[in-house]
């Protein structure tokens, strides 16, 4: 990258007054950088930050946005879909419990409540137990330095405002263990709206501390890239070697830049669920990630006084009740009640209540206490993959954590009580309003006979890539590097082993330090590993192919052709080295002609020039002076021209593409060659110089799989695929139809599974639309399958990770020479049929 | 009347930076018919270019009534073009100066706007996550209903006040007024 563009934040989003240095993204990126980290989070920031304070170069993705104090506006319904994952929008598959995570740079600490818990010595010891090898010391060390770093300190008396004193007053008269939480709060305002971000820059969150602390240093080498979702990590036997993600607009969804990074070691900080979506995508500890997550679900209770509260008036988690949970020496499960209280549309949007209902319990608003019951649940969660590639959780709250919810709600609504409530609000859908303590009974039958009427919700989901010593449960070893990489890690919410059972952004900071520290003390190892020099699918100079129009247009007009015009001849047609693959790094060379490219944003593009339209050139001798022809895929037209070296006023050194053909001769075409296998070329109407231009376009020897033309399909089927192996095709494939012209979208997702009786069958899914079943049977030399429809799929497997197919027609004997494009006609013994040809990846 | 002139002139960034590399073409601007090309050059590392032509290049066979070139620049990047100048005709001793400053002209973003938009741009990124058979229809229906009506009802600040609810302790566009005020008119515990 250029000099002037280290130590800054980039985005897309043109915001005034960023408080640190920011620059707009226009364009794809490629970046090289020691470490590459996934998620400016708890985790991810603070190993950025200190690897990059460390002398390592440090590139950052974030998916969110770029947001400080002052874009803070405390307005929720313009900071939620700032802010929050999904809009806040996640649900458990059920639609059962909400999950909010965040989703911004500085992660979920940006939106947290900034409630500070060390890691409990018990959970240390059961995780420890569990395989998760850090010792006391090891966790002290991390533990301290977080807590100078974020600025912890205890929430004074006088900022307890009245919904804290009530919690206090009550765990007091009850005799319970309890205490005023400590906060990463400096001098706070206690204005309430710490979910939506903090206006006075008094919470400690990561923007204001270690990612300040490293893009404000001159020394640190470290960019950040925001609105960027990292999508893919390339890795080769155990090694990883970089990460490609998008740029993704916020308001439409639409991907605008691609970025590649080129790395020696990437860290996922996804935070939990996303990070075992990543993981999962990739094709990486495919049998482990996404399990064992946990919750910390919690369940609130209101208690209505006849005095105002006032609870949305100051912290709104200032105090906790210990008694009955892991901080109180409790080893199995139990649970805190925690003091809470919420902005008025997130408040509304919590009680479990309907119509009238609803509008006489909001009207009490300034009445209400409230505080939450949070359980130490079980690893009873998971994510697995929908169709599309988004992350679907499962959750059911074991029998433990039922009862628990059942005795700390009963107690929470005793204390309430006990401190002067009118009435107790809240819970479960049966049972609404307690009037008595004689009620209480009444709600805890309702939990008990009715466990899916109680509201819970989570801000902590943890766990899904459970770390521990035993590679075959456990994704990640105790130094958060995952089993079987050397040089890939994993450090978040999502590597506790079970459920930390307190608040958990403290542990989740600890242990990015500890990752920093092991990754920076053993740099020497990490520094070994060769940096490549891949592009992914960002636009540049070698593939062109992934360029835009305007970067096309001004490549073309600032290069210089480079290369002798003879540079252009092709292989003798049907020459052995015409045609190659590289399977390793998925390439095509194809030498029988020069495949052309359009803008991927050409306005003729669109999604019927994905399939229709592409067009080749190709040059050779005739008579002993240069000739060529150019062939539109779709069309039987071969139209004649001869390449001439030409002094173009604007354009300098160009080729000039005369077409010989009377109905072609008001065309030409002007090429720069600009390295041996890469093309850059204008089309015009007219004569030059003064043509029109038409149309930007490239051509390349030299493709990803992911553009090949039928005839490379059919190439690669043939002489590259095996047949497919029952155990190397278990799991799930993204699939892209193959078309002559240029890439298409990925349309199918195939999941191949083992049914009941050990048999092999696959599940599909069209556009994220269609789906069925499909019966597989392998045969050696391909694998078959078979849906409702006459048409059938042939699949070979080409590497573990990606197969090609088709899907053919039944064979007719009506003669089939030109089909519609897209299909492509084969000759079978029993006469002709239509293929779709397609491709598959295991990873995305 | 001469016969050759000069395109000169320096670029700079919004910080009054040179900037290196970048790729000028000069035109001259016909009324009626395409505009002449007059020739291209990169900046140096001072940020300074200088571009030569002749009477020829912009005295066509019908310009006869052209006299001196009306001539603008069309400055790119790596990645696009990045300013198109205004037109200069009169050249002094036959040479053209351009001072030039490159700007980013884009507006500023609004990050509150299209709020609505991008919650169900949001929404529709989570849409297949859930499993239609475990869910329960009624709940889930309810749960909806709630949102929705919870969303327009509080999205004004106003309906909170009528509950005693004060709202938003700043203002709403806070980086469109840097000197607004940070104290937090409702009542705040006090030091003791
Ligand atoms: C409302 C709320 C209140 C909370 N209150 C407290 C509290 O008081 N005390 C406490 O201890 N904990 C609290 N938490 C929890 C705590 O904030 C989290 O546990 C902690 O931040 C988790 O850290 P993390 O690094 O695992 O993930 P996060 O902090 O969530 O960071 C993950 C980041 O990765 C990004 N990301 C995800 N996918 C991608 C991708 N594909 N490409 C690039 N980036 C990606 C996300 O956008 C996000 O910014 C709260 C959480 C919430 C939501």
């Amino acid at each position: 990258m250029e000099e002037d563009c280290q130590e800054m934040i980039h985005g897309l989003e043109k915001i005034r007054d960023r408080r640190e240095a920011y620059t707009m993204v226009n364009h794809d990126i490629v970046e090289n950088a020691d470490v590459c980290v996934i998620g400016s989070g708890a985790a991810g920031a603070i190993i950025a930050s200190k690897l990059a304070l460390e002398g390592k170069s440090v590139v950052l993705l974030e998916k969110g946005g770029y947001y400080d104090a002052e874009d803070m506006n405390q307005r929720e319904i313009e900071m939620i879909p700032l802010l929050w994952k999904n809009g806040g929008a996640t649900f458990t598959d059920n639609l059962r419990m909400l999950v909010v995570q965040g989703q911004c740079l500085g992660g979920s600490t940006v939106i947290n409540d900034a409630v500070c818990f060390k890691t409990p010595q018990i959970t240390r010891e059961q995780w420890r137990q569990m395989g998760a090898n850090i010792s006391d010391e090891v966790w002290d060390g991390a533990l301290d330095e977080v807590w100078t770093n974020i600025n912890v300190s205890k929430v004074k008396d006088f900022e307890l405002n009245e919904n804290n004193k009530m919690l206090k007053r009550a765990c007091e008269q009850k005799g319970y263990i309890s205490s005023s939480n400590d906060r990463n709060c400096k001098d706070c305002m206690q204005c309430g709206f710490c979910h939506l971000g903090c206006h006075y820059e008094t919470k400690q969150d990561m923007l204001v501390t270690y990612i300040r602390q490293a893009v404000r240093n001159s020394d640190a080498n470290i960019r950040i890239y925001c609105n960027c979702s990292a999508e893919r990590i390339t890795y080769d036997e155990g090694v990883v070697d970089g990460v490609e993600g998008d740029f993704v607009d916020r308001a439409t969804g639409s991907v605008k830049f691609k970025i590649r990074v080129n790395a020696k070691v990437v860290v996922v900080s996804a935070g939990a669920i996303a990070s075992s979506q990543i993981l999962l995508k990739n094709a990486i500890a495919l049998d482990r990630a996404g399990k064992g997550l946990t919750f910390h679900p919690a369940s609130f209770l209101l208690g209505r006084f006849d005095k105002p509260i006032n609870a949305y008036d100051g912290i709104p988690m200032g105090f906790t009740c210990h008694q009955f949970g892991v901080t109180n020496g409790v080893r199995d499960g139990g649970f805190l009640i925690e003091s809470i209280f919420l902005p008025i549309l997130q408040f509304s949007l919590g009680i479990p209540s309907f119509f009238e209902n609803h509008q006489l319990l909001m009207k009490d608003y300034i009445y209400y206490t409230m505080a939450g019951v949070m359980i130490r649940d079980d690893p009873t969660g998971t994510v697995t993959l929908t169709a599309t590639g988004n992350p679907k959780v499962h959750y059911d709250p074991s029998d433990r954590v039922m009862k628990d919810f059942a005795r700390g709600l009963r107690t929470l609504a005793e204390m309430w009580f006990d401190v002067g409530a009118r009435e107790v609000i809240g819970g479960h859908r049966d049972i609404l309003k307690l009037e008595s303590k004689a009620d209480i009974d009444k709600l805890i039958r309702a939990v008990e006979a009715n466990p899916d009427g109680l509201t819970i919700a989570s801000a902590h989901p943890q766990g899904g890539n459970r770390m521990g010593d035993d590679p075959a449960t456990c994704v990640v070893d105790s130094n958060c590097q995952v089993h079987g990489f050397s040089n890939l890690f994993v450090c978040d919410a999502s590597v506790f082993p079970n459920a930390v059972g307190v608040n958990p952004q403290v542990t989740v900071m600890a242990l990015a330090t500890m990752t920093a520290n092991y990754i920076n003390k053993n740099w020497k190892n990490f520094a070994k590993v060769a940096l490549v020099s891949r592009e992914g699918e960002a636009c540049s100079l070698k593939q062109p192919m992934y360029c835009l129009s305007s970067r096309l247009e001004t490549m073309f007009n600032r290069e210089e052709s480079r290369m002798p015009v003879e540079t252009m001849i092709n292989a003798a047609e049907g020459s052995p080295d015409a045609w190659s693959f590289d399977k390793k790094e998925m390439m095509i060379y194809n030498n029988s002609h020069w495949k052309g490219f359009f803008a991927v944003d050409q306005d003729i593009a669109t999604m019927a020039v994905r399939y229709f339209g592409g067009f080749w050139k190709r040059f050779f001798i005739k008579d002993g002076k240069l000739a060529g022809v150019t062939h539109p895929y779709d069309a039987p037209v071969y139209a004649d021209n001869v390449p001439e070296m030409m002094d173009h006023p604007r354009y300098g050194k160009v080729v000039y593409l005369k077409y010989t053909s009377p109905e072609f001769a008001m065309f030409y075409d002007l090429l720069k060659i600009v390295d041996k296998d890469t093309i850059l070329g204008k089309a015009f109407f007219g004569v030059p110089p003064n043509g029109n231009q038409i149309l930007v376009f490239s051509m390349s020897r030299k493709y990803n799989v992911d553009f090949m033309t039928e005839t490379d399909h059919e190439k690669i089927y043939t002489e590259h695929g095996r047949a497919p192996e029952l155990d190397k095709v278990l799991g799930r494939w993204t699939g892209r139809l193959v078309s002559d012209s240029a890439q298409t979208p990925h349309v199918q997702t195939f999941t191949y599974t083992k049914d009941n009786f050990g048999k092999l069958q696959m599940q599909y899914v069209f556009g994220g639309l269609l789906s069925g079943i499909s019966r597989v049977t392998l045969t050696p030399e391909q694998m078959y399958m078979y849906d409702f429809t006459s048409w059938h799929d042939e699949v070979r497997t080409v590497t573990d990770d990606f197969m090609v197919g088709k899907w053919c027609s039944p064979p007719t004997k009506i003669p089939l020479d030109f089909g519609p494009s897209f299909l492509s006609v084969e000759d079978v013994p029993e006469g002709k049929r239509f293929c779709l040809r397609f491709t598959l990846k295991r990873r995305m | 009347m001469v016969s050759t002139y000069t395109v000169e002139g320096l670029i700079r960034d919004e910080k009054r930076q040179p900037v290196a590399n970048l790729f000028v073409e000069a035109f001259d601007s016909d009324f009626g018919s395409s505009d002449d090309y007059l020739g291209n050059t990169f900046t140096n590392r001072q940020g300074l270019f200088k571009i030569k032509f002749k009477e020829k290049a912009f005295k066509g066979k019908y310009e006869i009534l052209e006299k001196n070139p009306d001539v603008y620049l069309v400055i790119s990047d790596d990645y696009g073009v990045v300013k198109k100048t205004e037109i200069k005709s009169r050249p002094r001793n036959g040479v053209f100066k351009f001072d030039v400053v490159i700007k980013d002209e884009k507006p500023f973003y609004d990050p509150y706007a299209n709020s609505t938009q991008r919650m169900l741009t949001l929404f529709t990124a989570a849409s297949d996550t859930a499993n239609i058979s475990q869910v329960n229809p009624n709940w889930t229906g309810a749960l909806l209903l709630r949102s929705i009506t919870s969303w327009l009802h509080y999205s004004d600040p106003r309906t909170g006040k009528i509950y005693g609810y004060p709202g938003p302790q700043v203002i709403a566009r806070p980086k469109e007024f840097p000197n607004h005020d940070h104290t937090i008119p409702w009542r705040r515990t006090a030091k003791k």
